[in-house]
């Protein structure tokens, strides 16, 4: 009899116990975000910048870009193609009248010019004087954005001497090391950099972050440099989900884990217009313009 | 509840001291388990609550007589959280019984270790910003200490031990336990506000309740 009324209470148990495990409740919900909102949102946004001062694609995209500062939804520009021909330009200078910060790229290629890396940085400085950081390159073995990619032992004593030298002459601007790509390969070589002296550079660490894969790898490189990686600021300067359907729960789900995980001070979502699926604007180029959820989400005030 | 294990630990001993070595007949059982697992941490002042549950599918298997005082060995699978990633785990363990009531109820002492993957569900990061720049910040983080097979990043996974006290009847061939013990699990703790660091690992024991039934092959 007491074996049966023993037997009763823990088959009880045991069900209510497999009943709460329908869904597997992990600790991962930060405490200071809520799902249910975008609050995890960070103010940065990559805009491509094709065209110039009065042409379509500039005005609809800034015109974009105002609507999302105006409902504090954007603090940062990302430029994805200032170049030494002046591309970007007036879409930084633009960004900067409106109030924005800039953040510039300075490209492989351009680095690779025939010229040292310090003369390209200077004219790159002339050229865009809207950019207030500068990331010097990106996604350095990315053969898809970079015909002539780079080694991280190449990079690395090239960028140090470049943040000494800009250091010394422009004290006013911040570099940021080239983010890692954001998918498979990235967070092996931030260990490279990281191993090759990254963290004892004044500047800005970035990553990009696209697959969960990833995203573990990083945060496990981040753990374990936790206390060397203190002194640095981090940046997510890429990350978005494809498509259309999954960018909000993109901002609700996945911005929280990488604000825990990696502390970044800024998350910049790639991209405005210009990539099918992650970007945040369709038909740019033949109006009627579309707007994702997100965006309208973004615009309309609504948390 | 460091005190209850501690306990439960010193008056053990004396049985394990006498132990039985009468002969049983060796089995083997295929158990399901579902357990609970509450633990805050502070950290810098401020505090971090982590409630998870977890699944694990153990084989157990009892020898017919005690080796060297083990009954017997565990191995076993464990998920936490929805993300393959948060919470994947290999465990290995050994028991020790005890028949009480004419084998009516059975007592199981049982160490295990854990290896397999945090995830990032143990992560949290606290931010002091001025506009849109961090002045200061805290950041909780496990302790991984285990590099993962076919994963380029090193020290992907962690391993820790558990210990559990588990309490047996016996039903036909099935078996209904309650479970209670603890892990010891380390953290890292940092704090920054880019000039001056503090650092420190905390090593805390996590209490953990479980559910278990089986079946004896």
């Amino acid at each position: 009899m007491k074996k049966n009324l023993l037997f009763a209470i823990i088959g009880s148990i045991f069900l209510i116990g497999c009943d709460n495990l329908r869904s597997l409740h992990s600790p991962s919900a930060p405490d200071s975000f809520d799902s249910d909102n975008l609050s995890a949102w960070k103010p940065c946004v990559g805009v491509q910048n094709p065209g110039y001062k009065g042409s379509p694609e500039l005005i609809h995209q800034m015109d974009a870009v105002r609507r999302l500062h105006k409902a504090g939804r954007m603090e940062w520009i990302r430029l994805g193609g200032a170049n030494l021909r002046g591309e970007g330009r007036d879409y930084g200078l633009e960004a900067k009248a409106m109030g924005l910060k800039v953040f510039g790229i300075i490209t492989q290629e351009d680095l690779e010019s025939g010229r040292s890396w310090e003369d390209v940085f200077d004219q790159m400085v002339s050229t865009h004087p809207a950019v207030d950081v500068w990331e010097i390159a990106g996604e350095i073995s990315n053969v898809g954005i970079n015909p002539v990619p780079m080694t991280p032992e190449y990079y690395m004593p090239r960028f140090r001497n470049l943040v000494k030298y800009a250091r010394d002459r422009y004290p006013q601007l911040t570099l940021a090391s080239a983010p890692t790509i954001g998918s498979k390969g990235g967070p092996e070589e931030l260990q490279k950099f990281i191993e090759l002296g990254l963290l004892d550079i004044d500047a800005i660490v970035t990553v990009n972050i696209y697959l969960e894969t990833a995203f573990q790898e990083y945060a496990t490189i981040f753990d374990r440099n936790a206390a060397k990686m203190a002194r640095r600021r981090i940046w997510v300067t890429e990350t978005g989900a494809s498509p259309v359907t999954r960018h909000i729960d993109w901002v609700r789900n996945f911005y929280p884990r990488i604000i825990n995980s990696l502390r970044p001070e800024m998350i910049c979502w790639y991209i405005l217009y210009g990539e099918e699926g992650n970007q945040l604007l369709q038909n740019i180029d033949k109006p009627p313009i579309r707007e994702n959820p997100l965006f309208q989400r973004l615009v309309g005030g609504v948390q | 509840m460091k005190k209850a294990i501690l306990i439960s630990l010193i008056l053990l001993f004396p049985g394990i001291a006498l132990a039985q070595t009468q002969e049983r007949k060796s089995e083997t059982r295929l158990n399901l388990a579902v357990d609970f697992n509450h633990k805050t941490l502070g950290v810098y002042g401020r505090e971090a609550t982590f409630t998870w549950e977890g699944i694990e599918v153990t084989l157990e298997h009892g020898f017919r007589k005690d080796k060297l005082l083990i009954s017997g060995f565990v191995l076993g699978f464990r998920r936490e959280g929805e993300i393959r990633y948060d919470g994947t785990y290999f465990m290995a363990g050994v028991f020790k019984r005890f028949d009480l009531k004419d084998n009516k109820l059975i007592l199981y002492p049982e160490i295990r270790v854990l290896y397999g993957v945090p995830g990032t569900h143990f992560n949290r990061t606290w931010v002091e910003s001025t506009g849109l720049e961090t002045v200061r910040y805290a950041k909780l983080y496990p302790v991984r200490n285990a590099d993962v097979p076919f994963i380029y990043v090193k020290r992907f996974g962690w391993y820790y031990p558990e210990i559990l006290l588990t309490m047996r009847t016996n039903m036909w061939r099935f078996n209904f336990d309650v479970v209670a013990g603890a892990r010891i699990m380390r953290f890292g703790a940092v704090e920054s506000d880019f000039q001056e660091v503090n650092s420190k690992i905390l090593t805390t024991i996590v209490p953990v309740i479980k559910i278990r039934t089986g079946i004896r092959f």
